[in-house]
């Protein structure tokens, strides 16, 4: 006999039921937690290392590498005196929140203050897997041209923060900044944007402050001395 | 590409349910996808045809596609178990 059964299963819940274990997890240390996605090349890994350089003295950093292969960027991480592992997805578009989960057992978490995790180079997947971050922060470059925004609405428009790298190139590039910022704000309009240059440092200063601001604002840290 | 990772997910579900409600053999799946889940049904289909395997190994794929980034299984359907 032929049977229907109604289900409504999210096909996602496992994920869901991982990042929230994550977040909790980040939680309870006062650890704040990014998501940095962008396509392959757009300078993830040199924004993050100019990034550290700004901010480890202030706060311990811990970096969650997420690569297809190679552990490359694990190792230009760990050269910062910065805790770094690397996950290989060996085929995979994403990192997934049980990757994560498997991964922060190899963190000091009760030293780590933020912690990155750097997504597999995508602009698309990604989107879809919660990791337990606080914030999701979405990384386009000027070389990569102003059409991004639009052509991949979804990671734009669920990000928390916006950065635009290589503004040292936009003499070279034609890489149109107005329409760029009116894209972003179309599709979301509370998105804070910071436009800077992982090349040349420009910008970097703007975005540490909101790092350091949304830290305190997230965690159960207050009043921290930044001087 | 994260199509293969969902597919592999909805089988888990659909395994799962059918052995609680004793279903043999799993004739459709039907599923709601989100357009906001960047979800090509082409890859989805091309995904499930790779890792299909029993109960829902010759059971039919159905989508509907909504507003939203829901992407969940609606519901199955299949054969009963005949013991």
């Amino acid at each position: 006999m032929t049977k229907h059964i109604p289900m409504k299963q999210d096909v996602l819940q496992t994920n869901k039921t991982y990042a929230e274990q994550n977040r909790t997890r980040f939680y309870d240390e006062n650890i704040f937690t990014i998501n940095l996605i962008s396509s392959p090349g757009s300078g993830k890994t040199s924004v993050l290392e100019k990034t550290i350089e700004h901010l480890k003295t202030f706060m311990n950093i811990g970096v969650i590498e997420g690569d297809v292969a190679t552990d490359l960027d694990a190792a230009r991480i760990a050269k910062h005196n910065v805790k770094a592992v690397q996950i290989n997805t060996h085929g995979a578009c994403h990192l997934d929140a049980k990757m994560v989960a498997g991964v922060l057992s190899r963190f000091p978490l009760n030293e780590i203050d933020l912690m990155v995790i750097e997504n597999v180079g995508n602009l698309v997947c990604p989107a879809a897997f919660d990791l337990g971050e606080h914030v999701d922060v979405a990384l386009l470059s000027t070389t990569e041209g102003v059409d991004k925004v639009v052509k991949y609405p979804t990671v734009f428009e669920k990000a928390d923060v916006i950065l635009l790298n290589k503004i040292d190139l936009l003499p070279y590039v034609g890489f149109d900044l107005k329409q760029f910022r009116d894209d972003v704000q179309q599709l979301n309009p509370d998105a804070p944007i910071f436009e800077l240059s992982a090349h040349n440092g420009e910008g970097i200063g703007r975005w540490t402050k909101w790092l350091k601001e949304s830290w305190v604002a997230q965690t159960q840290v207050k009043d921290f001395d930044w001087t | 590409m994260h199509e293969v990772s969902l597919i592999y997910e909805v089988l888990v579900h659909v395994e799962q349910a059918s052995r609680q409600e004793g279903m043999d053999k799993v004739t459709t799946i039907k599923l709601t996808i989100g357009n906001q889940m960047m979800v090509m049904p082409e890859a989805l289909q091309f995904a499930f045809d790779t890792l299909r395997k029993e109960p829902a190994a010759e059971a039919e794929l159905k989508w509907e596609i909504v507003e939203g980034n829901d992407f969940y299984i609606d519901y199955i359907e299949g054969e009963e178990a005949s013991d």
